[in-house]
């Protein structure tokens, strides 16, 4: 079975800073896969690679097995989309949520915009009262469906996600976590899924791939994670850190 | 009454817009709300609706010929009941020329605005946009006009085509633009790295769509903001035109060639040269409050509510 | 224990051109010598208690309480110059981000000998310094004199946080206000800038106010915790009993968060009551 998304040996290189070392993935279809790391490993990178938006180095790309070029046509992106980190700034702060949702279409060329407009809305749990209001009369969790309703719209088969809940309420994020689980299981879409947060990887992914400064740790099923059957030291401390503080081991003077 | 408006107000700031207009009309009500809020501002406004006002209306309003004047009895007359402002040397009913050249003012700043602030939109979204060699031609030639003052560039204009408000319109246009430029380019380049931005290139969005249907309309306030403060300085350098013969020519009643004409009588009919001055006085006010107004009411960073 | 802090019934209100805002509507705790943690989702009022407490609130907030005292001392009517005293010589705070709460301009050295200097005024300059290098090392940065000499853009986060600490530490206070000091380090120099913040916290016998919207965090550091939700305090307990939280939505903030192992297909979802707010 050809994978859905294929990444052999990814170099991204910014103004001569190394973010992205070589590294190589599998995601097969309707998989959910995890990239986790903290700030700097450079798993926000393998999005923006994926989507266009930074400049690779070397190695290979692969949507269903049709290697990418350098540039994106219009067919990638109706088969993959983005929901980005902040709610706050992904939406555009004069536009309603009417013709954000009408602005990929309206690219596209799709007819029967009320209609698909209206059903976004619905899958992702906003009532018709929504539609015309501003982003800045949105609540955090609000913005954030609206971003998956304008993600969704163009019927992608792959999603990338960028730390879609960490800036939300703990509350709100697990609603969103839901529906994008739901949306997934429905859809039988393919989710790339990054987060700094362990416990929110291994409830949203099958497998996972940890990451530091550029670089692919370790590969692991997400049962594996649970059972603590590391083999890395750093996934171990992540692991560690995951579970809060332990007023135990206070440092030695 | 109070109810109706009661209720029409609810609409405005209703929670749940079912419409595109309504929506559009709840913000432009909101921002409505705090520019008004501002007495200054609101005085700003009220002055240029004045100004609005006597100019459509000029032949209504003014009791005389702005360009007949009874040169037998009439010249250098003081301000009295048969004319409020007095005349000037040519027995011309003052508060009538005033009247008749307010038209003069909102023709030249309306054009000028007109012609120099899409260029500068344009100009500066682009080359914020675009980057690169784009981005350094665009400002380069941007410098090249700024480089440019009004007043030499209207010489250079009158000597070729011969002296006229329109050439004067012309020349105060092509000066006034570059900064637009910079501030549609200012912000353009904060937005460009936006995520909503960076979405609609995900979607395939063509660079000519994102600069017209999402970078433009973000500049617009800034922009509009910036015109309307300018608006004084462009009234002052019409005027400064006419006082030099370059812009309106006689028997034209624009306000600066007024104080041209009026200047050798500045001594003792101070009221030939001081009336037009104090009409561009107050309308340049006008100017600067209504946009330190609309900068207040519009800055999207304050919030809406 | 003899209270630190006092703290009945405060109310933090903002006017605005709709009506007044109601930030914080009657929070009442007292704190010893201990580690109090305040937990809320955005908008329940914990930052804003902090900062009443600190006397930081906005200008156009109005604070009032029944009673408010630190040491005694009433902090609602105590004069300007007072409060102002008490402020980072007996009563520090730590921010979120070290980047926008440190100087940008000035060095890291430079911002703490100045804080000490300002609250010790008989302290020369090569005694502040060498004192300010102590505190440095005492925060486990290893080059301290280095760190010395950098600005804050200069550092990581975390360093930049350890740093915010030496500074607010330098002076004493008996009672630290730390508002999420590490929400936005990563997950591995959490814990390493939270070991600091415990060890200090525990050799000098400060009391510790702990904000934060992590229930879990703040549950594993602190001594007692505060809910907070809407302005108002839904539950006061010890962190050791979290687990047998009462109100639901303390309950229910625990339970909706994702955990490693437990493998729950949908999340719990808090529904919020009416009456939680009234």
């Amino acid at each position: 079975m050809t994978a859905m998304l294929s990444i052999e040996g990814l170099k991204v290189i910014y103004h001569g800073f190394s973010a992205l070392k070589g590294v190589s993935f599998d995601v097969e279809p309707g998989e959910s896969f995890g990239l986790v790391g903290e700030s700097g490993s450079g798993k926000t990178t393998i999005l923006r690679a994926i989507a266009g938006l930074a400049p690779v180095a070397s190695g290979t790309i692969a949507v269903n097995g049709k290697r990418l070029g350098a540039r994106r046509d219009k067919a990638f992106y109706r088969r993959v989309q983005m929901v980005f980190q902040d709610p706050y700034g992904s939406l555009h702060p004069r536009q309603t949520v009417d013709r954000l949702l009408q602005e990929p279409l309206a690219i596209h060329g799709l007819g029967q915009g009320e209609q698909r407009i209206q059903r976004a809305l619905d899958e992702v749990g906003l009532g018709s009262g929504f539609r015309f209001r501003y982003s800045h009369q949105l609540s955090g969790g609000q913005r954030q469906r609206v971003a998956i309703a304008r993600a969704l719209i163009l019927e992608p088969t792959i999603l990338l996600l960028d730390e879609p809940t960490s800036a939300l309420d703990a509350s709100v994020q697990a609603e969103v976590l839901n529906l994008l689980e739901e949306i997934r299981g429905r859809r039988k879409l393919t989710y790339l899924m990054v987060s700094h947060d362990l416990a929110i990887i291994t409830h949203m992914c099958e497998r996972l791939m940890v990451m530091q400064s550029g670089e692919a740790v370790e590969n692991l099923d997400v049962n594996q994670l649970a059972a603590h059957q590391v083999t890395r030291s750093y996934t171990r401390n992540l692991l560690k850190a995951s579970e809060g503080f332990d007023r135990r081991t206070r440092l030695r003077p | 009454m109070s109810e109706l408006g009661q209720t029409r107000r609810d609409w405005l700031l209703s929670e749940r817009p079912a419409s595109r207009t309504q929506a559009r009309l709840g913000r432009v009500y909101v921002a409505w709300r705090r520019f008004t809020a501002n007495r200054l501002a609101f005085l700003g406004l009220l002055i240029i609706i004045a100004l609005l006002v006597v100019a459509a209306l000029a032949p209504m309003l003014a009791p005389y010929s702005p360009v007949v004047g009874d040169l037998k009895t009439s010249r250098l007359l003081p301000p009295g009941a048969e004319h409020w402002l007095g005349t000037d040397d040519l027995g011309r009913d003052i508060l009538s020329r005033l009247i008749y050249g307010s038209r003069w003012t909102l023709y030249v700043v309306v054009l000028v605005a007109i012609i120099a602030a899409p260029i500068g939109l344009l100009v500066g979204t682009v080359a914020g946009y675009a980057g690169g060699w784009t981005d350094a031609v665009l400002m380069r030639l941007t410098d090249i006009f700024l480089a440019f003052p009004k007043l030499i560039l209207a010489l250079a204009f009158v000597a070729a085509l011969g002296p006229g408000i329109e050439n004067a319109v012309l020349a105060i246009a092509i000066t006034s633009w570059p900064p637009y430029a910079r501030i549609a380019r200012a912000e353009t380049l904060t937005i460009r790295n936006s995520d909503y931005i960076k979405a609609v290139q995900l979607m395939g969005a063509s660079p000519i769509r994102i600069v017209l249907r999402h970078i433009m309309p973000l500049c617009i306030s800034s922009l509009i903001i910036r015109v309307t403060l300018d608006m004084a300085g462009i009234i002052l350098t019409a005027a400064g035109l006419g006082f030099l013969g370059l812009g309106a020519q006689p028997p034209l009643p624009e306000w600066g060639a007024m104080i041209a004409s009026g200047r050798r009588f500045i001594l003792d009919q101070w009221w030939v040269a001081g009336a037009p001055g104090g009409a561009i006085l107050i309308v340049s006010l006008g100017f600067n409050l209504l946009g330190d107004g609309l900068r207040d009411a519009l800055d999207p960073r304050s919030g809406e509510k | 224990m003899t209270s630190l802090l006092e703290v009945d019934d405060l109310r933090v209100t903002f006017p605005t051109r709709t009506g007044v805002i109601e930030a914080v509507r009657g929070v009442s705790f007292a704190l010893g010598r201990e580690r109090l943690g305040i937990v809320g989702e955005s908008g329940s009022g914990k930052s804003q208690t902090g900062r009443a407490i600190m006397g930081l609130a906005p200008p156009q907030a109005v604070v009032s309480a029944k009673k408010l005292a630190f040491d005694g001392i009433d902090l609602l009517t105590a004069p300007a110059t007072e409060r102002r005293a008490l402020r980072g010589k007996r009563i520090a705070m730590i921010l979120q981000d070290a980047k926008y709460s440190l100087d940008p301009v000035m060095t890291i050295g430079r911002q703490i000998v100045e804080t000490l200097r300002t609250h010790e005024k008989n302290v020369n300059k090569a005694e502040a310094t060498e004192r300010a290098i102590a505190m440095l090392e005492a925060v486990q940065i290893r080059d301290p004199k280095r760190v010395f000499d950098l600005h804050p853009h200069e550092v990581s986060g975390g360093m930049g946080q350890r740093a915010m600490i030496a500074m607010m530490l330098i002076a004493g206070p008996e009672l630290m206000i730390a508002d999420e000091p590490t929400s936005a380090l990563d997950v591995t120099v959490q814990l390493e800038v939270l070991s600091i913040l415990d060890k200090l916290v525990s050799e000098r016998g400060m009391g510790l106010i702990f904000i934060s919207h992590d229930l879990r965090l703040v549950s594993s550091f602190c001594d007692r915790v505060i809910v907070m939700y809407a302005g108002k305090v839904m539950e006061q307990l010890k962190a050791s009993e979290l687990v047998s939280a009462q109100h639901p939505y303390t309950q229910g903030l625990l339970d909706c968060m994702p955990k490693i192992g437990a493998d729950r297909h949908p999340l719990p979802v808090l529904s919020r009551k009416p009456e939680w707010a009234a």
